[in-house]
């Protein structure tokens, strides 16, 4: 009785996984079939006869191919701004002994998550209108710098934070300055910890929609998470078809990031002197 | 370009401790000088005060009779030597070493040949292209060595450079060191805890303790002459034997009682005068300078320090005995002989004392009776 029981409750168990597992799965393998199908829906189902027909929609409509520059943009100045911005202030939060520090921090990772949080929407959305940068490049690129700062300083300052203090102290030693000393030393030293935040925030701001739809008017100007939005025909259906292909291309960049820097950089990172 | 250091009551203070309280001395041009003190004495606060990583409380330090104090890390034209050698990792061998004439905007070529001769005279030239990774510790420490002379400082620093390494490549290394230094003739500022390091290497010695010097001299001064029973206690290994003693005058001669033997010496009178004055001693004798005779007859009433062998070290060529007496424990170092084999654990042995070579120390300040 025990046994059946047992073997019962295993079987259950199994079962309840594997609905678990392709509850998770499906859309997945959706986004990789249904772009192929010459007749899409929202049923995961393999070509019968697969075609390129959606693909050739998705690059012949203006509209897409501007919104992936406009993700480029926002994305990429974002991200740029992000690292420089964290790396130097890491390495003054790691060096610099101010009372209060760890506090300090802390609140930096507590204030991260409200800059693009809902709640700070309408305030942000005031700010930039009074700084004239509603509707900007410029403007989305600040506000989510300004959004993914915090958590870029705190991941950074780990990695300045496990630079010996004796490099720098060997070449303020040797005559160098503070400025080749960063250059020279911190830098180099800490790449692979600017990767880590390079890559999180750049896939962060290219999936993130509601801030450049809140901050952005014009068609022109809107990011792909946007675009994508907008693609239903007259009485409001989407298209599924231009959807998925739109979906799929829309996500290549950030697996080839993910690719490129774990063959690039894996877990691999200069250790000190001693192993 | 041979350079001076002297120190005016340099004191460093952190939050709550004096790693350097009023240091006073002076290194001579061309001179390889030993800080030598046990962990926590301030020797690294001392070197990193003269590199400028850190600024005095209090003082002044001069290179050549310049004030430096007030002067950037830059302007000293010092190099250093880190215990842990502190190799940048993501630089070749050959960038390393270059990286001080980088700095200082040495052009390429000029940097190229620079570096090749450097790492020329520290017997690294085919390591160049390596990454510091790849290389023995004793490699490492040539590597930082080269680096610290490629820009031909007017002062070394060290800081226990040679700890890291294990016991048969450090003494290689100390032997290079010094002949290093004699060669190129810079002022050399090495800071250790190890004894022997700094009486192998250097000229003179500041021994230190609790931020203060207790004794500046030569190196076979500060072995032969410790200036006080603290630095009797940490020069030498093993260190010299420090024994208490009451003064007894019978007539005109002292005799000097120790727990449970009384010494009388013969030739004090040099010393009468000043031993007279105290009720008690320190004797100061170091291990080999003494001898051990076997008790043979037990009945014998025996005058000097006797006691019980209670261990024997062998030291190669040495013999190290452990003399029980009393309470205290003395330590004899012996040649290796017909006579020492004989000796063991247990026996009773007498001690006796090579008279010219024992030091008397104060009971209270602890400092050399001359
Ligand atoms: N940055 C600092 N802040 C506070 N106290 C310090 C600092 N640096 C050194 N000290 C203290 O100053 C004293 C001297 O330190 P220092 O490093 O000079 O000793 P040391 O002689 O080099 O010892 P060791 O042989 O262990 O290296 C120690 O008590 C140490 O704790
Ligand atoms: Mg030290």
């Amino acid at each position: 009785m025990r046994l059946v029981k047992k073997l019962l409750f295993r079987v259950l168990f199994y079962f309840a996984s594997v609905l678990l597992g392709l509850f998770f799965v499906l859309p997945l393998l959706w986004l990789f079939v249904t772009p192929f199908r010459s007749d899409p829906s929202l049923a995961v189902r393999l070509p019968a006869n697969p075609t390129l027909q959606n693909f050739i929609k998705v690059v012949n409509n203006a509209y897409a191919m501007r919104a992936f520059a406009n993700s480029a943009i926002q994305a990429l100045g974002s991200t740029f701004l992000v690292v420089m911005l964290a790396a130097l202030a890491a390495y003054a939060l790691s060096r610099v002994d101010l009372p209060g520090k760890g506090i300090i921090v802390y609140i930096l990772i507590l204030f991260s998550s409200v800059v693009t949080g809902i709640a700070a929407m309408v305030p942000l959305f005031f700010l930039l209108l009074q700084l004239g940068l509603i509707d900007t490049h410029l403007g989305i690129v600040l506000a989510f710098s300004g959004g993914f700062l915090p958590t870029g300083i705190f991941l950074m300052k780990d990695f300045v934070d496990s630079v010996s203090l004796t490099y720098e102290e060997s070449a303020v030693v040797s005559g160098a300055s503070k400025v080749q000393i960063f250059k020279d030393i911190i830098l180099p030293l800490i790449g692979p910890g600017m990767v880590v935040v390079a890559v999180f925030t750049f896939a962060q701001i290219w999936s993130n929609f509601l801030l450049p739809f809140i901050l952005l008017r014009s068609n022109s100007k809107m990011p792909v998470s946007v675009a994508i939005y907008t693609f239903t025909n007259e009485i409001g259906m989407p298209k599924i078809g231009l959807i998925s292909a739109y979906s799929l291309l829309y996500v290549v960049p950030i697996i080839s990031l993910y690719i490129f820097t774990n063959r690039r950089y894996g877990f691999k990172f200069y250790g000190g002197i001693k192993g | 370009m041979e350079t001076s250091v002297k120190f005016e009551d340099l004191t460093k203070e952190f939050e709550d401790v004096v790693a350097v309280d009023h240091l006073n001395l002076k290194i001579e041009k061309g001179e390889f000088f030993a800080l030598l003190g046990p962990s926590g004495c301030g020797k690294t606060t001392t070197l990193r005060l003269i590199a400028g990583l850190e600024q005095p409380t209090e003082g002044k330090i001069f290179l050549n009779n310049e004030d430096v104090s007030s002067y950037p890390p830059k302007e000293r034209d010092v190099a250093m030597v880190f215990q842990d050698y502190a190799l940048y990792p993501h630089m070749t061998i050959s960038e390393n070493i270059g990286y001080p004439l980088k700095v200082r905007g040495v052009a390429k070529e000029d940097r190229q040949e620079r570096i090749k001769e450097a790492a020329e005279n520290l017997q690294i030239g085919e390591l160049l292209d390596r990454r510091p990774s790849q290389l023995s510790g004793g490699q490492q420490q040539r590597v930082s060595v080269a680096r610290a002379l490629v820009h031909e400082p007017s002062v070394f620093l060290f800081d226990e450079p040679l700890s890291n390494l294990d016991a048969r490549l450090r003494i290689e290394a100390r032997t290079f060191l010094r002949h290093l230094q004699k060669e190129l003739g810079i002022t050399t500022i090495y800071v250790t805890h190890d004894q022997s390091e700094a009486l192998a290497l250097a000229d003179r010695i500041a021994i230190m303790e609790a931020g203060q010097a207790r004794q500046v001299d030569a190196a076979q001064k500060v072995y032969h002459e410790p200036a006080d029973t603290f630095v009797a206690n940490f020069v030498g290994s093993p260190p010299m034997n420090l024994l208490q003693c009451r003064v007894n005058m019978e007539g005109e001669t002292p005799i000097l009682e120790t727990e449970n033997n009384t010494i009388s010496f013969t030739n004090l009178e040099n010393r009468l005068q000043r031993l007279k004055e105290r009720d008690e001693l320190i004797l100061g004798i170091r291990p080999e300078d003494m001898d051990l005779t076997l008790n043979v007859d037990q009945d014998e009433q025996l005058t000097g320090l006797v006691g019980e062998i209670y261990a024997v070290e062998t030291l190669g060529a040495q013999v190290l005995f452990s003399v029980k007496i009393g309470n205290s424990m003395i330590r004899v170092r012996e040649m290796s002989s017909e006579k020492v084999s004989q000796l063991a654990v247990g026996d009773d042995v007498s001690v006796e004392i090579n008279e010219d070579r024992v030091l008397y120390y104060d009971a209270e300040d602890k400092a050399l009776i001359n």
